[in-house]
């Protein structure tokens, strides 16, 4: 009889713990640590691209540093704690990411390595969504504007991106529904993000173009350094939006995360 | 017992010495019995692999690489010794749906068959891409234009993902032996502008014999992911305690990564 209580008692406790997990909130801190990943990323392009600089900030635990200060700067809170699963994934990916670009960030004979925050939020997209686990995290971009075709948005994405590019909210509003696919539950979570000056150096106008930078005006490109035609996009305007899509049930079931 | 020209003293020594040498076979014997007793205590679980750079490396020692450190640490936390054995690529996921072997590595989604995953994360991602003389590199394989007028070459019967195959008309194969080394050559020497890899790592990492020559650019999004796969013969018992001893260990890109430093 005792014991039939204190494993009740238990039960509770753990289902408790289980239904406690705020989802919209826990999408809204994956979303944060994959911008500040994608920030720190824009702002070490020197050090990426430099022949013979120290590079151990790049990797590991050093690079999780700086994403932290990134995120204290924008969120005045440390990075969170890889206290749940999802969490944890991100941090791994971000890791393996960077390791995964070794041979190109060392590369001493490659003057632009061409890592630079599309590129990463691309594969740490990929490496986080592709995991097996019940989440999934992309960019997406603006449908007849995708320099990415693997960026285009889905229904829900762009019926949202729509909203966005239209309304007079300055606050860049996140956006968060609860949508149903095949009978489950998934919390939706948008990001807006908008043109900032480091960005427009190559989705800006030829004048901004950084493979101008140096060159009388008479020689001006209009192809970007990624060997694209500069798409003439002023600062603020919409970009897309971090898209992050959680299956509740397949988390709660717990049979998604790891095989028994 | 008779004992010639001895003295007492060379007695005792004798006597000493006879003792000493017994007490040693007795130890030695003892430590081969519990020796024995652990080999045959422990039991072994057979791997099927291949060379895999630069994960599995076979040469003419042990088999070496961090998935055998990996894959190792993985069996010996879970009470089971390794024996690796190196099997044809291509009878690898058969070896494996026939028992053959226990466990293999590396095996991919459409070989799975009814092979048990170790985990629902794959151990890792191939990702196929071009690679380019350094002073050729093309960054961004999404800028199509950059690409689709090269000529490409790529080792015979390497399967070519759509995108590449529909966006330019000069891929061609090469055969023969020592084919990855072929591929640099023709690179190295302008008789090609680009090579067409399944799998990037192996060819571009800082260890690689072809980092000074050549960089290579990944088709992102093209990834195909890589699993630890267990035989379904495999008592279920033993398959538990292998995803109970992959749960306590870091991810292999963990794991990677703390044996990368």
């Amino acid at each position: 009889m005792k014991f039939s209580r204190l494993l009740l008692l238990a039960l509770l406790f753990l289902n408790n713990k289980a239904l406690g997990v705020d989802y919209p909130e826990l999408s809204i801190e994956v979303i944060n640590i994959f911008m500040a990943s994608k920030e720190v990323l824009f702002e070490k392009q020197a050090e990426i691209n430099s022949a013979n600089s120290d590079k151990s900030s790049l990797f590991g635990q050093l690079f999780l540093r700086e994403i932290d200060l990134v995120y204290k700067r924008n969120h005045g809170q440390p990075l969170p704690k890889a206290d749940h699963p999802i969490k944890a994934l991100l941090y791994q990916s971000i890791l393996s990411v960077m390791e995964d670009n070794r041979a190109l960030i060392m590369d001493p004979g490659l003057v632009y390595k061409g890592l630079i925050p599309a590129t990463f939020s691309f594969q740490l997209s990929q490496r986080f969504s592709n995991s097996g686990y019940p989440v999934k995290i992309k960019f997406v971009g603006l449908r007849n504007n995708l320099v990415n075709e693997a960026n285009n948005p889905d229904v829900w994405e762009y019926e949202v991106l729509s909203k966005v590019a239209v309304s007079v909210s300055e606050d860049g509003g996140l956006v968060q529904q609860v949508t149903e696919e095949k009978g489950r539950s998934m919390v939706r979570t948008l990001k807006p993000i908008y043109f900032s000056l480091d960005c427009l150096s190559c989705h800006g106008t030829v004048s901004d173009n950084s493979a101008n930078k140096f060159i009388s005006e008479e020689h001006w490109t209009l192809i970007n350094k990624a060997g694209f035609k500069m798409p003439n996009y002023q600062l603020g305007d919409l970009a897309g939006g971090v898209s992050l899509k959680l299956d509740v049930l397949g988390i709660q079931e717990g049979g998604n995360l790891e095989l028994q | 017992m008779v004992i010639l020209n001895c003295n007492k003293r060379s007695l005792i020594l004798r006597y000493f010495a006879a003792y000493a040498l017994s007490c040693c076979c007795l130890i030695l014997f003892s430590l081969k019995i519990f020796a024995e007793g652990s080999d045959t205590g422990r039991k072994t679980i057979t791997i099927g692999t291949y060379g895999y750079q630069p994960h599995i490396k076979v040469g003419a020692g042990p088999l070496q690489g961090r998935g055998i450190n990996y894959l190792s640490k993985l069996l010996e936390s879970a009470g089971y010794e390794p024996i690796y054995q190196v099997v044809p690529r291509k009878r690898l996921a058969q070896y494996l749906a026939n028992g053959k072997v226990d466990m293999a590595f590396p095996i991919y989604e459409k070989e799975l068959g009814n092979s048990k995953q170790l985990s629902v994360r794959p151990l890792l991602f191939e990702t196929p891409g071009l690679c380019f003389r350094k002073e050729n590199f093309i960054p961004f394989l999404s800028v199509i234009d950059r690409w689709k007028k090269l000529d490409i070459i790529y080792a015979g019967g390497t399967e070519i993902i759509p995108f590449l195959a529909k966006n330019n008309t000069s891929l061609k194969p090469v055969f023969g032996a020592s084919i990855q080394d072929r591929l640099i050559k023709m690179l190295a020497s302008k008789r090609a502008d680009a090579a067409y890899v399944a799998n990037v790592l192996p060819m571009y990492n800082i260890n690689s014999r072809f980092y000074k020559t050549i960089a290579c650019s990944n088709f992102y999004g093209h990834s195909s992911p890589v699993y630890i796969a267990m035989s379904d013969q495999l008592d279920s018992s033993v398959i538990r305690s292998l995803r109970k001893s992959y749960k306590k260990l870091p991810h292999y890109a963990e794991f990677e990564i703390e044996n990368s430093k």
